[in-house]
């Protein structure tokens, strides 16, 4: 699937889901996606990284807006339940419309890598400058984090360790990030000249071997996506 | 084919998104209560100016939603403006000595409160998830409303992480090497 | 038609209190192999990087008399517009990776995507590339995965594929064992027939003149001799590294007990045949 197909169906479910206002119907629409994201897969890893994000919001939620802590704080009267519930109701919106993105989301990212995304992104009308910002970073995080176990071990042979109490954790952190932080940027002159020396955006249009190709389904939701975005954000001016 | 960015502030806007992420992961990591996701945007503000910074605090936000939690991505506009106010802070001389990077780090503070708060309280109602919802709930039931109480807790939140990023970036750039030093001509001072 | 033309050529760096060189007259060819050789910090890396239009962009610095590649002057080039015809291989062999491909041939056909050439084309040249270099068994490693020697490798055949006028290579065989570097130089001096020019630079005597019809010497930034390898061998030898077979006839020469007539050995392997015409005549 091509990566760009996902990300514009989530455009039109994003805005319905802005759109609607019943819990109920917020439910319907957060099911379909989310039920997509199961059977996707390793669905359950991201049904879990759901999870992760929504239950302490669901809780955090609960905690500002449920008024829990009112009788607790300034010994008024607590509210009563049918009150607590409709000064929920707005919140409970809002954690729907965000569950929902949220899956849309998860469940575009399930259907693409890193490497088909960076092969559309330099393939597509974006300036190839776009495309390497959004695709190189994620490659020198690996040699970073591998530069960080080697900077940490020689911390720790130094006598620096990363599992102490809390003042020597900061003094540790200081100890980790500027070596490091020096080290990344010491070659950012020698890797524009690479970029360089390749020609890098010397020409107005570029190939991209083994681009992503979006197959006439995929083209046709993408044109179904961008018209049903127009319409429902046409339906907000227009109710 | 005249491009925005030279091809070095590319890569120097590519190695400060590394840092960023690797270092918001060591301070979760480490457990401690900052973030750390801003000493790349703002030693990118330092060498290559406000513009690079912004979006360069963009970006990592966007590929930071892609690879981690789709959630950091609603915050890429308080990235990108922590970019902005540091850069322009910079441009102007606000990083020549110790009290002028503590004043710049309060005016990026300032001004995360200002993006971040509408984000958090509309978006999010307010919450993140995190344990400084305890300070929200805590607050709003103080009185203030919801708004207030979102502003004066991300502010609290923020203070120190952007106190001791500023300081980090500052130290860094100081301590440059001649010979990277002069790959960055429009640097702003740091002396 | 010279490609490369210096004349009197000097160049300062930026907050050097000296020039980093001076005195350069020379040029090249096309399908000519020339060799710059000099001990650390004579200023070959300068040299190589401002013949691949680093100058002022990558390497600020200030330049003159003439340094022209077809008559149009190096400083002032954009990197990325010489690159078509002009590349080099640094000899940090990580410095030369892009860092946004997923694998070694995307690495490799980076630069030809820069130049917007047609797909069945790139992929042919990345295959001739990689096999030149002998690394086609490398294509899907990721680039960070890489050793030193494979690093340089790669390295050379992304310089290749670009199909270069003149290539630079700055101590580019460093990480790799005698046997593969004199295998790749082999290769690459075949290619200099049919056009190519090629520009070693080396720390290493033999390396350079194995392969190279004049040598460059460097010293402290200045050119003191630019002819055939026989002829700068005992000046050569004094800055540069060796090996012992060299040296053995290098002191030989100087304690006279060298034959009038017999030509200095460039490399081990040639010396042992010299060493019997000085004994035999």
């Amino acid at each position: 699937m091509h990566p760009f197909t996902g990300l514009a169906l989530m455009l039109p479910a994003s805005l319905l889901a802005l759109r609607l206002a019943a819990p109920d119907r917020l439910l319907v629409l957060l099911a379909l996606p989310l039920f997509l994201l199961l059977s996707r897969p390793q669905g359950w890893k991201r049904f879990r990284q759901w999870c992760a994000v929504l239950l302490p919001l669901a809780l955090g939620m609960l905690l500002v807006h449920g008024r829990w802590l009112d009788g607790w704080v300034s010994g008024t009267q607590e509210m009563a339940t049918e009150n607590r519930v409709e000064a929920l109701l707005p919140v409970v919106r809002l954690w729907l419309r965000v569950a929902i993105v949220l899956a849309c989301a998860l469940l575009w990212l399930s259907t693409t890598t890193p490497e088909r995304l960076m092969r559309a992104l330099f393939a597509s009308r974006l300036p190839a400058g776009a495309a390497y910002l959004l695709a190189s970073p994620l490659l020198l995080i690996e040699q970073l984090k591998a530069r960080l176990a080697a900077v940490s071990q020689a911390q720790a042979a130094r006598g620096v360790d990363v599992h102490w109490s809390w003042f020597k954790r900061w003094r540790s952190l200081l100890a980790l990030t500027v070596p490091l932080v020096v080290w990344t940027l010491s070659d950012v002159g020698e890797r524009a000249a690479a970029l360089d020396s390749r020609a890098f955006r010397s020409r107005a249009r570029r190939t991209t071997l083994d681009a992503p190709v979006a197959a006439r389904w995929e083209r046709a939701s993408m044109a179904f996506a961008a018209l049903s975005a127009v319409l429902i954000a046409g339906s907000f001016i227009w109710p | 084919m005249n491009p925005l960015f030279s091809t070095r502030t590319l890569t120097l806007m590519s190695a400060a998104i590394a840092i960023n992420m690797v270092l918001g992961q060591v301070a979760s990591m480490l457990k401690l209560p900052i973030f750390l996701d801003s000493i790349g945007t703002l030693i990118v503000a330092l060498l290559a100016g406000p513009l690079a910074a912004f979006v360069a605090g963009l970006t990592t936000n966007l590929i930071w939603g892609l690879i981690t939690s789709p959630v950091a991505a609603a915050f890429a506009p308080v990235a990108a403006v922590i970019g902005l106010v540091g850069g322009l802070c910079a441009r102007s001389g606000g990083f020549r000595t110790l009290p002028r990077v503590l004043l710049s780090s309060l005016l990026i503070t300032l001004a995360v409160v200002v993006v971040a708060t509408p984000i958090r309280t509309y978006l999010f109602g307010g919450v993140t998830g995190s344990g400084a919802d305890f300070m929200v709930a805590y607050m709003n039931v103080l009185g203030n409303n919801l708004l207030e109480s979102v502003a004066l807790t991300v502010f609290g939140a923020n203070l120190v992480d952007k106190v001791l990023s500023a300081l980090v970036a500052w130290v860094v750039v100081r301590g440059l090497p001649e010979r990277i030093r002069t790959q960055f001509p429009a640097a702003a001072k740091v002396r | 038609m010279a490609l490369i033309r210096c004349e009197h050529a000097s160049l300062t760096r930026n907050g050097a209190l000296h020039a980093t060189l001076s005195g350069l007259s020379f040029d090249i060819t096309a399908g000519e192999t020339l060799a710059v050789v000099g001990g650390s910090g004579t200023g070959k890396t300068t040299l190589a990087c401002w013949l691949a239009g680093w100058v002022p962009h990558a390497m600020q610095a200030t330049v003159s008399g003439v340094a022209c590649i077809d008559d149009t002057p190096l400083a002032g080039q954009s990197v990325a517009r010489l690159a078509e015809r002009v590349q080099l291989v640094q000899a940090s062999p990580y410095a030369g990776l892009t860092g946004c491909a997923f694998n070694v041939a995307a690495e490799v056909a980076f630069g030809p995507e820069n130049l917007g050439l047609p797909e069945a084309e790139i992929r042919t040249r990345v295959a001739a590339a990689l096999e030149l270099c002998e690394a086609s068994d490398l294509s899907a490693r990721r680039p960070a995965s890489l050793s030193g020697g494979e690093a340089q490798r790669v390295a050379i055949a992304a310089a290749l594929v670009m199909q270069p006028q003149l290539l630079l290579l700055d101590e580019a065989f460093s990480r790799l064992a005698p046997a593969a570097a004199g295998r790749l130089l082999a290769r690459l001096s075949a290619l200099t027939r049919n056009g190519m020019a090629l520009v070693l630079f080396e720390k290493q005597f033999d390396l350079a003149a194995r392969a190279a019809s004049r040598i460059l010497l460097l010293e402290d930034g200045q050119q003191q001799l630019l002819d055939t390898p026989a002829a700068v061998f005992d000046r050569a030898l004094d800055h540069v590294r060796a090996c012992d077979a060299l040296r053995a006839a290098q002191r030989a020469r100087r304690a006279g007990l060298w034959r009038d007539g017999v030509l200095p050995p460039l490399d081990a392997a040639t010396a042992p045949a010299r060493f019997l015409d000085v004994l035999h005549g």
